[in-house]
């Protein structure tokens, strides 16, 4: 090998590592030196248990994702209260209470909760909601929606106009509950009913144990119906009424912070940063940059140029 | 009718082939890390551009630069990719200015010495003489408690480096070159820093600010 080849694959070697140093430290935890920090963390999509999946079209958040988000935030001695940023519609029970379940393990440890709703924070939401030590929505904010509620389709008949026939084998009456290829029976009806209202008196009991209220009092407002953030606050559903500066102020408070930092437990890293689309006073990436000189004059100069 | 070639024609192809193979740019820089001694001595390469110099800093800052928004400046995430970004080009800048503001000052420290040389030349061998420190990064990825031992040998590494570029662009002894880019930049910087602490707490005596008066005699 030449001499001017050794050169060439060393410093391409040596920008390499610097990569995938890099990518290394994308995952290392925020150092937030000796101050008392707040965390931010955020729920966006749909809830379901397991560790979720993304497409092109949307994510669902999977509740392991989240739980170990929040112990790394219980392990963390310099975080001294967590802000949960909720935007979602709600999702899987199941999921919704382990994600409820590991903030109240949070709580148990002496960090201070707080839950910011955004647009919605709606049925498994409002289950996770319930397990701060208070909750913040905006008073245009939708939640409420304390159901629960479990849809089967029953294609049977578009089976037969197929011409399809499915034939089923099972080693119990009701192993195949749910299918659907057939009418579900009245026994399968009243067994599925009363999944959903064991569900429903779970969530019951939960949203009166953390709100104080009476089951009675929940069961008035747990119809399933939705709520303003206004109306939620009138039924005691909500504490305040504010963004999410006023439930980082209110976290504050509650831990009794006076000199602290906020940082984002789950950051984006550095080359999602880099290379940021989003243009404002603190996000201005490469792309931005690249959008904000070339291209968007550029279409301005069209749009001017129309009738 | 015989085709000879006279001894002039063979010295001349000679010179032609020497002058065709001169190293390039990445065989210098080849040279610069593992065979310094030979390279110096090169006389085909005492010339060089400006922006091969240029080139290395910009290279070392920008390497740099990433390493730190990624690693040591935690502050970074709190402005975001604009912070990043701007932190990067300015450890380039910085990189720069440092680099031109010590090659003049090193340059004219070795005419004023009596040495002859050009700055210009002197630049460019200063910014070569840079190479070494494209490996602080790796060093501080992969050596973990001794990196910084490491990255201490690299800078001693690249100062010498310099030193022999001083040397053999000015033609000047080592105990000159020492003098010109060991001793001086220090003794420079530090009468700088403190003309300007001194004009600062002038100023602020001047303007009033009791809160600093406080630190004066």
């Amino acid at each position: 090998m030449k001499p001017r080849q050794i050169a060439i694959v060393i410093i391409a070697g040596v920008v390499l590592l610097t990569i995938m140093a890099v990518v290394a430290n994308d995952h290392t935890a925020p150092a937030i030196g000796h101050r008392q920090a707040i965390a931010l963390m955020y729920i966006d999509g749909t809830i379901e248990s397991g560790r979720g999946s993304a497409s092109w079209t949307g994510s669902r958040l999977g509740s392991d994702h989240i739980c170990k988000l929040v112990e790394e935030i219980r392990r963390d001695p310099h975080t001294a209260a967590v802000v949960v940023r909720l935007n979602s519609p709600g999702g899987s029970a199941a999921g919704s209470r382990e994600i409820a379940d590991a903030l109240l393990r949070l709580r148990g440890d002496g960090k201070i909760v707080v839950v910011s709703m955004a647009d919605v924070a709606a049925s498994g939401a409002y289950w996770i909601a319930v397990a701060a030590d208070e909750i913040v929505a905006d008073p245009a904010t939708i939640t409420g929606s304390i159901g629960v509620i479990m849809q089967l389709q029953n294609i049977e008949e578009l089976y037969d106009k197929l011409g399809i026939s499915v034939e089923t084998f099972k080693s119990g009456e009701h192993k195949d509950i749910g299918s659907a290829s057939r009418q579900v029976t009245d026994t399968e009806r009243n067994i599925l009913q009363a999944i959903i209202e064991d569900i429903y008196e779970q969530f019951v009991e939960v949203v009166a144990a953390n709100r104080d209220l009476t089951e009675q009092a929940v069961r008035d407002v747990a119809d399933g119906r939705i709520f303003t953030g206004r109306q939620a606050k009138e039924l005691g559903l909500v504490d305040t009424l504010g963004g999410l500066q006023t439930a980082l102020d209110r976290a504050a408070e509650l831990a009794e912070l006076t000199d602290y930092t906020v940082y984002e437990i789950e950051r984006p890293t550095w080359w999602e940063m880099l290379f940021s689309y989003r243009v404002s006073s603190s996000d201005w990436g490469v792309w931005s940059v690249f959008r904000q000189l070339l291209i968007v004059p550029w279409t301005e100069n069209l749009q001017g140029g129309s009738l | 009718m015989s085709e000879g070639v006279s001894p002039e024609d063979e010295v001349q192809s000679a010179s032609d082939e020497q002058e065709q193979t001169a190293p390039g740019f990445f065989d210098i820089l080849y040279g610069i890390m593992f065979r310094p001694r030979v390279t110096f001595a090169d006389e085909r390469i005492t010339d060089q551009s400006a922006v091969h110099g240029l080139i290395v800093i910009i290279l070392v800052s920008v390497l740099s630069g990433i390493w730190h928004t990624a690693r040591d400046v935690s502050v970074i995430w709190e402005y975001g990719s604009f912070g990043t970004v701007l932190f990067i080009v300015a450890e380039i800048l910085l990189g720069i200015i440092i680099w031109i503001v010590l090659g003049g000052l090193v340059g004219a420290v070795f005419e004023l010495m009596g040495h002859q040389g050009s700055v210009r030349n002197l630049l460019a061998w200063y910014g070569l003489a840079n190479i070494p420190r494209i490996f602080e990064v790796p060093a501080r990825y992969l050596l973990g408690p001794v990196a910084e031992f490491v990255v201490f040998g690299i800078i001693v590494w690249a100062l010498v480096l310099a030193i022999v570029a001083g040397k053999k662009v000015y033609r000047a002894t080592t105990g000159a070159a020492v003098f010109a880019t060991v001793i001086v930049p220090p003794l420079f910087g530090g009468i700088t820093l403190a003309s300007a602490v001194i004009m600062a707490l002038v100023y602020l005596q001047a303007v009033g600010i009791p809160d600093f008066l406080t630190l004066l005699p």
